[in-house]
């Protein structure tokens, strides 16, 4: 299920510079968009799926993708192009800061909560839209630099379970990206409000405390990482400011406690001390 | 042919255990003490079955260990490498061993699996590298005089090679041979089984064996100067100030391309329905109106299927032979329980190898291909496509049916077989289309690929 690991030179037309990571079922690289874009930039994110896809799925991760460039929101990655060729692939705008999981440089707290923020919001506009993001990280919150200003951009929508039906986790990357997804997903639940603002309370905790909600999780051995999680309750880690933990809490609540929209998550990390 | 007891043994020092016997060299690492024991096994395993062609046996006797062995066995990463009859090599991996013969290309990992990868090969006359790394180069890396007979040895790479000659040189160039062999005095390799450090005369070893690596480097291109190389080996990285590639011609554009940002959206959806209790039939009902309109996700199992079951006292349907409720974990009261019709919840998880989990919430045709599977391409099964580049898995090789509360696995006819280990079980071969029970950690492996049927309830 695992695609070759060189990096290509060029993939369809598009000519490729590095890879940036693996994650959600497939690899980004830094590449020089084709003249037929009309592009003014010089980069773009190209995201690379690791597995074949039919052409009807392609048809429904292009409609799916269209469905998310067309939601008005100023923290969504902008989505340039979708090909076909042996793989399925699509262009994004390219972010050089990087992303919660790995920024290129130190990010101060407010910065982190600022856009922790932005990320809530983004998910809140796919909802109030209709979509579901499906894969909400720290790795899939990117960072924008506005005039000095950090803005949190959400990115790479999940697409995995429309381009292969019952696909719950995707593989390539680490088996690790399962601590941010709510158990009742594991369970077999799909992506709704309820399962995404679970993923941005294990998104907060793992962008404020520096650790995941199951301590560390066995990144190469997927079965031992998924029962750890389905055997063990998610601890909040104790040095977390007691309003962030809080929040961390009611994000990960069962039953009706849980926070019931991605914009009242956004309206209470607005209120934690900077 | 030389016959493999025939083969000088070239080893690299390191932390780990190379052991030859007859008819069987055995790399081994251990990253924790738990795995000490597990290391005596192993090395039991292959001397026991050694001598003529113990191939086979070792691996199956390996296999039918591995399925039984304890605590800290994942701490322990091996690979042999045995004569089979008729001049065949059977391969054994768990972990991060790697099996490479770099004149024909073949890269063959333990990381291929989740259990172990086992192959049966056609021996070559050029260098076969057994490794605790899979780096390339490991070959140059055993490039000293050594040649192990039979013992237990430090060391993290064997090489076998036909006798007089040295690694990355196989029989088809003789004419190298005559230059090869440094001039460094010959000693034989007998050292007690693997202390954790590595032996004091390392740093001489290693020089011996770098400066060996230099002269057969300096051999095969024919360029450099023989001296006045640094012993480190050469850096990879271009020179710095390389002239600037001329501007590349434009590449054909892809087979299909859409624009995506500006382009227009066929029809606006409604918000997602609000958090809450009644979001699970919200959702359902949201989902099957989404199906309708966009036509397309023609997804298996669309309606959730009726099974009978006991309700717990919240009201999930659960398999009657389950104990707690799988989703809010009460203890089931099975004397008041009577049969109810309800939608069945989700078995379990498929959980591959690469990390890739699937819902077993519906059936599933697993292969190369599945969409050839006709069922696949009517909507009535999902496909799990997997990717092979050792011809071992057919294009439809195996099913994952529902069957009630049951969850079975199906070989559909495949070429290399379908395999099974319930946990704590040995490994047996499906018969083609016969079907097995999936128990909670019942590993299933098609050829390269495994997978571990992960089941909430751990109905056995």
């Amino acid at each position: 299920m695992t695609a070759g690991s060189a990096t290509p030179t060029t993939v369809a037309d598009y000519e490729i510079v590095e890879m940036l990571g693996e994650g959600n079922n497939g690899r980004f690289y830094r590449a020089r968009p084709p003249a037929r874009l009309g592009l003014s930039t010089e980069f773009v994110a190209l995201k690379v799926f690791g597995e074949r896809v039919s052409e009807q799925a392609y048809e429904r991760g292009v409609r799916e993708l269209r469905a998310f460039a067309s939601v008005q929101s100023p923290y969504l990655v902008r989505i340039y192009d979708a090909v076909l060729e042996d793989r399925f692939a699509y262009a994004m705008e390219y972010l050089p800061l990087g992303s919660l999981e790995s920024p290129t440089r130190p990010l101060r707290r407010d910065a982190v909560l600022d856009a922790l923020e932005h990320a809530a919001l983004a998910a809140h506009a796919l909802h109030e839209s209709g979509l579901a993001h499906g894969d909400i990280t720290p790795g899939n919150v990117l960072l924008a630099d506005d005039g000095g200003v950090i803005t949190g951009k959400l990115a790479d929508l999940g697409l995995a379970r429309l381009l292969t039906p019952g696909n719950t986790l995707t593989g390539i990357g680490s088996a690790g990206s399962v601590e941010y997804m709510d158990p009742e997903m594991i369970g077999g639940a799909r992506p709704s409000r309820r399962t995404e603002i679970w993923a941005l309370g294990a998104t907060i905790h793992k962008a404020l405390s520096g650790t995941g909600l199951y301590g560390e999780l066995p990144d190469d051995q997927p079965v031992l990482a998924i029962r750890k999680v389905l055997a063990s309750a998610p601890t909040i880690h104790p040095d977390l400011a007691p309003d962030a933990a809080k929040l961390v809490g009611d994000c990960l609540a069962a039953g009706e406690a849980r926070i019931g929209t991605a914009a009242e998550v956004a309206g209470r990390l607005a209120q934690i001390s900077r | 042919m030389t016959d493999f007891d025939g083969l000088r043994c070239a080893i690299a020092v390191g932390n780990g255990v190379v052991a030859r016997f007859p008819g069987v060299v055995c790399v081994a690492g251990v990253a924790s003490r738990k795995a000490t024991a597990h290391l005596d096994t192993v090395l039991q395993i292959c001397k026991d079955a050694s001598g003529g062609a113990p191939g086979r046996a070792i691996a199956r006797q390996l296999a039918s260990w591995l399925g039984n062995a304890g605590e800290g066995i994942e701490h322990l990463r091996f690979g042999t490498v045995s004569a089979t009859e008729e001049d065949g090599l059977a391969v054994f991996l768990v972990g991060e061993v790697s099996l490479l013969i770099p004149e024909m290309a073949a890269d063959i990992s333990g990381m291929d699996a989740a259990s172990w990868t086992d192959r049966l090969l056609v021996r070559p006359d050029s260098p076969i590298v057994l490794a605790l790394s899979s780096d390339a180069n490991a070959v140059d890396a055993a490039a000293g005089p050594f040649d192990l007979q039979t013992g237990i040895v430090p060391g993290d790479v064997a090489v076998l090679l036909q006798p007089g000659t040295g690694p990355g040189q196989g029989a088809r160039r003789p004419e190298q041979v005559a230059g090869t062999p440094p001039p460094i005095p010959s000693r034989p390799v007998r050292q007690p089984a693997a202390p954790a450090t590595p032996p004091a005369a390392a740093p001489a070893v290693q020089q011996a064996v770098q400066q060996a690596v230099q002269q057969q480097a300096t051999q095969a291109t024919q360029a450099a100067p023989p001296v006045q190389r640094p012993l480190a080996p050469p850096p990879s990285a271009p020179p710095p100030q390389a002239p600037p590639p001329p501007a590349p011609p434009p590449l054909a554009p892809p087979r299909r391309s859409e624009p995506i940002f500006g382009a227009p959206v066929e029809e606006r959806r409604s918000p997602l329905p609000s958090g809450g209790r009644a979001e699970r039939r919200e959702a359902s009902a949201a989902r099957s109106a989404a199906a309708q309109r966009d036509g397309a996700p023609k997804e298996a199992a669309q309606e959730e299927p009726q099974t009978q079951g006991h309700l717990c006292a919240r009201g999930h349907l659960n398999d009657p032979r389950s104990h707690f409720c799988v989703l809010c974990g009460i203890r089931m009261n099975e004397r008041t329980g009577v049969l109810v019709l309800g939608s069945r919840p989700p078995l379990g998880l498929l959980v591959f190898n690469t990390g890739t989990t699937f819902t077993v919430d519906a059936d599933y045709v697993i292969g190369r291909q599945p969409e050839v599977d006709e069922r696949v391409a009517s909507g009535v099964m999902r496909a799990i496509p997997v990717e092979d580049h050792t011809g071992s898995v057919s294009r439809v090789h195996a099913e994952v049916r529902l069957e009630g509360w049951d969850v079975l696995i199906v070989d559909s006819g495949s070429s290399n077989g379908t395999y099974v280990a319930p946990q704590g079980e040995e490994w047996t071969q499906l018969r083609p289309q016969e079907s097995r029970r999936l128990t909670q950690g019942t590993k299933v492996r098609l050829g390269e690929c495994s997978f571990t049927f992960e089941s909430p309830s751990g109905v056995r």
